[in-house]
Parts: structure tokens; C-alpha cells; sequence
């Protein structure tokens, strides 16, 4: 359904800062993919993301998605099918409005510049429903503004918002990386159930190798630029970590050295 | 004399507290730095005298001054994000094109209205008749209070609307809004479009009220504007729209009073008041962080 054609990218071409991140990168997305995406720092993860979702023009390639071009659409157009959720928790919401306020802006997406009120007491209702579904005690703070809620409970939102009008696409980048453990189980697991229920297609950008071992269906390692290993069903399903380094080591000719990357 | 300068600041306050809503709504909601104001405002007054003079009806003048302003807010808008040109320089380079077209606009650099019909001559031919009990020396402090509130209280429901959101997530996290769908560059432009009608409304009413349009009364908005906005923000904080808003005509007001208190104890004259006012903004605006500091160094910060 997503088709990344030969896509390249260069930061700050022709000065002495010269960096080619992608040349002549592909991939295609099926239906119901929930792709875990892992790699080095720098190896373009979030670039990736930030192609896909038009935060960032690409020099050269195309995509599609459902088989309509959509390389030079723009962000905000693209939002109307894609869901993200960032990895710093300040990113994904307004922090001076309230929780409400937020979650009207998710659902309508796309759809933000009229006139209607932006809250009423039925949109107020499936917000609640919304939020008692994820018991972070959240429904109880909906006039509360964002900024008083924590990392955890602001990613949670974020992921609310992000999936509440259902995306074709889901974005997640590092969105469990700057939690502590305990919150990033929490978020994880919400993350799936709502993958799951929802039937949302999503590529997670992760640093936790387990998780991206036992999340999904698909796995991704990227390294400088390009797509290493695309691990698929049943090889996916019977993945470990040693094995996930061992095939890197073997593909790449040279060993995983990633102090980020957490191997348990 | 007390009397009647508290009763003239609530006026003034009033009346350019509608200016310092528009301030309000690029600094507070958009977080944008708008530097039109110094041209929208003299816009409104000039539109406005001028087709005043020329025989139309002062109602039709003060709405034209209102499209003026958001016209100029329009420029600004696609200057800085049709053309890149920051926010500053945009709004810079609006404000003294304005200059210019607020000459040619008048034809000459101040029009007297004194015996001109006025909306507010229309007011009180209104009063006189249907309610000739009425003080009329209160006429304008009722008039500017019934406009000043009615047009809060617009911008406070247009705020609660799902554009007004998308306005207020505008200022606030830009990445954010944009990655639920709205074009920022959009957002930026309707607030300015607002914004600079208001205030240009403001200078089409300061016009009728003071008896004449002059091509320099602009000098200095936007700092009295943002004096009123800091003011506001010190007296009522930001819980709510509603108090921050009804903040920012109380900081106008209580600016207006200040300014004629400094005047009335011959303290300084007029020509010092755009000094004055600077330092009002700078004092204004290093209190609280002063009032921060201290409170850090007491109580350890939230974060720690
Ligand atoms: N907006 C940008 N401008 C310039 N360089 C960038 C930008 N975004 C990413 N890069 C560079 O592209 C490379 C890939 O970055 P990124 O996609 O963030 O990696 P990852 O997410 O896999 O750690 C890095 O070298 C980074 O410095
Ligand atoms: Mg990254």
C-alpha cells in the first residue's frame, strides 16, 4: 500500500557538510504491516519516517501511497492518512491547551479550519471512553492542560491522537525512548492493542532490539542508508537477539557496534 | 479632576484595549512579533476620516477601516510566509509601507472630524432621543465598554472554535498542528488578518473619538499594546482565554491611568510619554522574571 521508489537524499548539498543519507533507497509497505524498525544512530530511521510523512522534501524517487503519487504533497495534506507520534514527548501535543483540546484537534483532522465548536459535550463523552480505555486516570484531568502531564502520559496522548481518526499509516519514532521502563511497557503495550484492534498499518522506529524482535510481523534493520535486513513471518516469529546480531554480522561483514542500542 | 481622569483612562483604556486584543491574538495565541500594528492602527484612522469626510456614513468609514486593517494583516501574513521574509522584517516592512499609503489615503497629513458626523455623533442623537434620561458625559464610557466586551467575548468564542484551536495549537507547537492537518502557513495569515482588524478598528474609533486623523498617531502602538498585554498577564495570569483577555483591557486601562497620573503630577510631559511607556514594558517585563528568580532560589524549581 506504501511504495518508497529509489528514493535519495542529500543534506546540505555541495557544502563541506555534505551528507548523503539515502541513495537509491526502496521499500514497499503491505496492508496490515507492522514493521519494527531498528539500525545505528545515523542510519536514517527518522529520516525515513520524515520522507514518508513530508516533513522532508526528497532530491530524487517517488511514493506512493495506495497507488497515488504522493511526493510532493505536503505534510499537512499528508496528514489526513498518516498518524505520528515523535520520540520527545513535548513534540506530539500542544502544551499550553488542555487534554480536550488536544483530542479536538485529532478528531478533526484534516479538518480544522471551521467554525464549529471545538468542544461539545458529545465530543467530550468519546474522549472520555478514549481515555478510560488506556486507565491512565486521564479522563478524569481533560480540562487539565497538557504541560502538567507526565512524559508517559503525554506519549500515551500523542498516540491517542494520532490513531484516533484511523491513519493508513502509523509513524511511530523512538516514541518509548525517553520514558522510563516502566511507562514504556505501558505505552508499548497500548501501542499494540491499538495496532492490533484498529487493524493499523505502522512502522515503529525502536532502539529496543527486543521489542523489535517481539513486536510486529516484519523487521527492518537499516545501516547507513539502506534497508540490511527485511525479516519476515515466520523467520521473524523465531528471531532472537543473538541470531538478529549473528545475520547482521554475516550480511554486513562487520560486527553490530551500537553502545545506544539496548540488547535486553 | 480625579473623577474625570479616571473616567477619560477607563475611555482610552477601553478603546485602545481593542488594539491591544489584536496584539494579543499575534503575541499570546500566534506567537508571532508583529510589527504592522505601528501602520494598521493609523490605517483605521485614516481610512476611516477619509471616507468620513468625503460624505459616507461613519458606520460604512469604520467598517472599511476594518478591512484595511485585515488587508494589511493579509501583507504581513504572505510577506513571511509566501516570501520567507522573517516576522520581524515582514511586519517592519508592512508598517512603513503604511506610512506611505496612510498619506495618500488622507492627502495630507492630519484631517480634523470635529464637525464631522462621527458614530458617535449618531450615538447620541440615538440617546438623546430614545433614552433622554441618559448622562450623556458617560456616552462613550458605555459605548467603548459595550464594544470592548463585545468583541472579547467574540474573540473568546472564536477561540473555543475549531479553527480557534488550530490558531492557539498554531502558537504553540507548530509540528504539532501541522501534523494533524492544518497548513500553518494559513492559520499564521488569518490570525494576522484579525489580529490588524481589530487594531485598526481600534484607530478608526481613537480617530471619531479624539476629532481627528494624523499620519504619526501610530508611533508607539505596539508598545503600549504589549505594555497592556504584559499588565494583563501580571493581573490575571493565563488560566483561561476569558481571564487573559479581560487581563489585557484591564492592562489597558490600568496603562492608560498610569500614563495620566505621570502626566497630572507634571512628572514629565507628553512628548516623554513614548519614553515612559518603554520603560513601563521594560519594568513590566523583568518583574516577573525577577519574581521567578527569587521564588527559584527559595523553593527549588518544579523540575529539580
Ligand atoms: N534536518 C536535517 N538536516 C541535516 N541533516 C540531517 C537532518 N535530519 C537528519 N540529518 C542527518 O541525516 C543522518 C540520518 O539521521 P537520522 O535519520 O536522524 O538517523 P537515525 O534516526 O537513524 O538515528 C544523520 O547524519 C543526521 O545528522
Ligand atoms: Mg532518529
Amino acid at each position: 500500500m506504501l511504495v518508497l521508489e529509489n528514493i535519495s537524499k542529500t543534506f546540505n548539498a555541495g557544502t563541506p557538510n555534505e551528507n548523503r543519507v539515502f541513495d537509491g533507497l526502496s521499500l514497499e509497505v503491505n496492508e496490515g504491516d507492522f514493521i519494527t524498525v531498528i539500525g545505528s544512530n545515523g542510519a536514517g530511521k527518522s529520516t525515513l519516517l520524515n520522507i514518508i510523512a513530508g516533513v522532508i522534501p526528497v532530491d530524487g524517487g517517488k511514493i506512493y501511497l495506495d497507488g497515488k503519487n504522493i511526493t510532493n504533497l505536503p505534510e499537512y495534506k499528508r496528514a489526513a492518512f498518516i498518524g505520528r507520534v515523535f520520540q520527545d514527548p513535548m513534540l506530539g501535543t500542544s502544551p499550553s491547551m488542555t487534554v480536550e483540546e488536544n483530542l479536538s484537534l485529532a478528531y478533526s483532522r484534516a479538518c480544522n479550519i471551521s467554525l464549529r465548536w471545538g468542544l461539545t459535550a458529545k465530543k467530550r463523552q468519546i474522549f472520555k471512553r478514549y481515555l478510560s480505555n488506556i486507565s491512565l486516570g486521564l479522563e478524569e484531568r481533560l480540562a487539565e492542560k497538557v504541560k502538567s502531564l507526565s512524559g508517559g502520559q503525554r506519549q500515551a496522548l500523542t498516540l491517542i491522537m494520532a490513531t484516533m481518526k484511523k491513519p493508513r499509516i502509523l509513524l511511530l519514532d523512538e516514541h518509548t525512548g525517553a520514558l522510563d521502563p516502566k511507562t514504556a511497557i505501558i505505552v508499548n503495550d497500548l501501542t499494540e492493542r491499538i495496532v492490533k484492534e484498529e487493524k493499523i498499518t505502522t512502522i515503529m522506529v525502536t532502539h529496543n532490539l527486543e521489542d523489535a524482535i517481539r513486536m510486529g510481523n516484519r523487521l527492518l534493520m537499516m545501516h547507513h542508508g539502506k534497508i540490511v535486513l527485511d525479516i519476515r513471518g515466520k523467520e521473524k516469529a523465531a528471531m532472537t537477539i543473538e541470531r538478529l546480531l549473528k545475520k547482521f554480522e554475516e550480511v554486513q561483514g562487520e560486527k553490530f557496534a551500537e553502545d545506544r542500542m539496548m540488547l535486553a | 479632576m480625579w473623577q474625570n481622569m479616571l473616567l477619560k483612562s477607563v475611555e482610552q483604556g477601553l478603546v485602545f484595549g481593542i488594539m491591544a486584543l489584536g496584539v494579543y491574538i499575534t503575541l499570546k495565541i500566534l506567537n508571532f512579533a508583529d510589527l504592522t500594528v505601528d501602520g494598521s492602527f493609523p490605517l483605521g484612522a485614516a481610512v476611516a476620516a477619509s471616507l468620513i469626510i468625503s460624505g459616507h456614513s461613519p458606520f460604512t468609514a469604520t467598517a472599511a477601516a476594518i478591512l484595511a486593517g485585515a488587508l494589511a494583516g493579509l501583507i504581513t501574513g504572505i510577506l513571511n510566509t509566501g516570501a520567507k521574509i522573517s516576522e520581524l522584517l515582514s511586519g517592519i516592512l508592512t508598517m512603513t509601507s503604511l506610512y506611505s499609503i496612510n498619506l495618500r489615503i488622507m492627502g495630507r497629513p492630519n484631517i480634523p472630524l470635529l464637525n464631522e458626523p462621527t458614530i458617535f455623533t449618531s450615538l447620541q442623537e440615538f440617546v438623546k432621543v430614545q433614552f433622554p434620561v441618559f448622562p450623556l458625559e458617560y456616552i462613550y464610557l458605555v459605548t467603548f465598554l459595550l464594544f470592548a466586551g463585545a468583541i472579547e467575548l467574540m474573540l473568546v468564542l472564536f477561540l473555543k472554535t475549531q479553527l480557534g484551536l488550530s490558531l492557539r495549537a498554531t502558537g504553540d507547537n507548530p509540528q504539532m498542528i501541522r501534523s494533524q492537518g492544518v497548513n500553518t502557513n494559513v492559520t499564521k495569515i488569518i490570525g494576522l488578518c484579525i489580529s490588524n482588524a481589530l487594531i485598526a478598528l481600534s484607530g478608526a474609533i481613537v480617530a471619531q473619538y479624539q476629532g481627528f486623523a494624523d499620519v504619526g498617531m501610530g508611533i508607539g502602538t505596539i508598545i503600549a499594546g504589549l505594555a497592556s498585554v504584559i499588565i494583563g498577564d501580571a493581573l490575571l495570569g493565563e488560566r483561561s482565554i476569558l481571564t487573559s483577555t479581560l487581563g489585557v483591557i484591564l492592562g489597558s486601562i490600568l496603562y492608560r491611568f498610569s500614563i495620566s497620573l505621570v502626566l497630572s503630577f507634571r512628572l514629565a510631559q507628553a512628548s516623554d510619554l513614548k519614553l515612559l511607556t518603554a520603560v513601563v514594558v521594560v519594568i513590566a517585563l523583568t518583574i516577573p522574571r525577577f519574581k521567578n528568580f527569587m521564588r527559584g532560589s527559595i523553593i527549588p524549581s518544579e523540575r529539580g
